[in-house]
């Protein structure tokens, strides 16, 4: 290394060291010149760069903001979903403390057999009468039908005998 | 020209760069070839050094692009070296405009191939060079890199980064102060560890 005329403080020996270094550090490598050399053909022949096989570093993404507007973007969810979930299904203790949902479950069954023995009644004139009672629901037909969950016995709730002597 | 860019072309022994320059713009499209032979390793080494080994293929790509379109313009063929250069510096300084980041240096074990010699020692040695050399300020690295990596004098490195000569001393004054103070000063931590 030559030495600089202002460098007059300077360390020969460090000076030394650094010329060494500087000549150890001979550059590319021939592999290195040989892939430089490759893309230099390639964007020659196009006209325009070519993309390296390194590509070049991104930028860091600022995680902290993306983990804040993922964490906004659930809690909005969670807030949307949870009244709408409230809605649709009732809670555990509204459903042991009444059982109207099963009862009118039952109801709407007889409703819909009482109803559709008008339709049948109404569409197909020219055939005999069914069996069906136009205004009130056949009790034989219902108890046929529930027969599987009178089969349950003591697990039966406790409207079902009422209503069986309704329909009766 | 293009097609037979795989295969480097002879270069003439008697002919200089000028002489290229002009065969090229006399039509001669292996001049440039010839052109891109001589100067190649060298242009990589600095464009290593300006932009990181990273970058440096495609600040290389794009030197050698830029030096095709305008080699037209050149004006003096006896200044073609300088005018490269002056090139590779440019577009290096564009790129790191652009980048607004540090180069990257890789590690000691990412390099293609260790250096001769130790092999463990010296790749440790040159990478702690370069990782220096990476941390001094963009115009004492040019500097310092066009004295002891293209062996410019100080008028021809004015010349290039189109400073005054003693602003370019003064340069390389300080960017070697640095480097000796970064190097020498982890020795002395290796020096003092039990």
């Amino acid at each position: 290394m030559n030495r600089d005329p202002l460098d007059h403080d300077a360390d020969p020996d460090a000076d030394g060291r650094l010329a060494a270094l500087f000549a150890r550090d001979r550059g590319p490598e021939p592999q290195e010149l040989a892939a430089a050399r490759l893309l230099l053909k390639r964007a020659l022949a196009r006209r325009q760069p070519q993309p390296t096989l390194l590509p070049a570093p991104r930028r860091a993404r600022p995680r902290v903001l993306a983990f804040l507007a993922q964490a906004a973007g659930f809690a909005l969810l969670i807030a949307l979903l949870v009244p709408t979930l409230r809605r649709i299904a009732p809670s555990a203790a509204t459903w042991n403390a009444t059982n109207t949902p099963r009862a009118d479950l039952v109801a709407s069954l007889a409703d819909g057999m009482r109803a559709l023995g008008t339709r049948v009644g109404r569409l197909l004139p020219g055939l005999p009468p069914l069996e069906l009672d136009a205004t009130l629901p056949n009790a034989e037909t219902i108890d046929r039908a529930l027969a599987p969950i009178r089969s349950l016995g003591d697990e039966l709730p406790a409207w079902w005998p009422s209503l069986h002597s309704d329909a009766r | 020209m293009i097609h037979a860019m795989t295969v480097p072309a002879k270069p003439s022994a008697a002919a200089t760069d000028a002489d290229e320059v002009r065969a090229f713009l006399a039509g001669d499209e292996s001049a440039f070839e010839r052109l891109v032979d001589r100067h190649q390793r060298r242009i990589l080494h600095l464009c290593q050094r300006l932009a990181g080994v990273n970058d440096a293929n495609d600040l290389f790509q794009d030197v050698f692009l830029q030096c095709y379109r305008a080699l037209p313009q050149l004006r003096a063929p006896e200044a073609f070296h300088g005018w490269l250069l002056q090139i590779t510096v440019r577009r290096a300084r564009r790129r790191a405009q652009a980048r607004r980041g540090p180069i990257g240096v890789p590690e000691p074990e990412q390099f293609t191939a260790p250096p001769e010699g130790d092999p463990l020692e010296l790749a440790d040695e040159v990478a702690r060079l370069r990782k220096a050399l990476a941390r001094l300020p963009p115009r004492q690295r040019e500097v310092i890199a066009l004295r002891h990596d293209q062996e410019l004098s100080f008028a021809e490195i004015a010349a290039v980064l189109d400073l005054r000569e003693d602003a370019a001393r003064a340069n390389h004054y300080q960017g070697l102060k640095r480097l000796r103070r970064e190097l020498l000063g982890d020795d002395d931590r290796e020096a003092t560890r039990p």
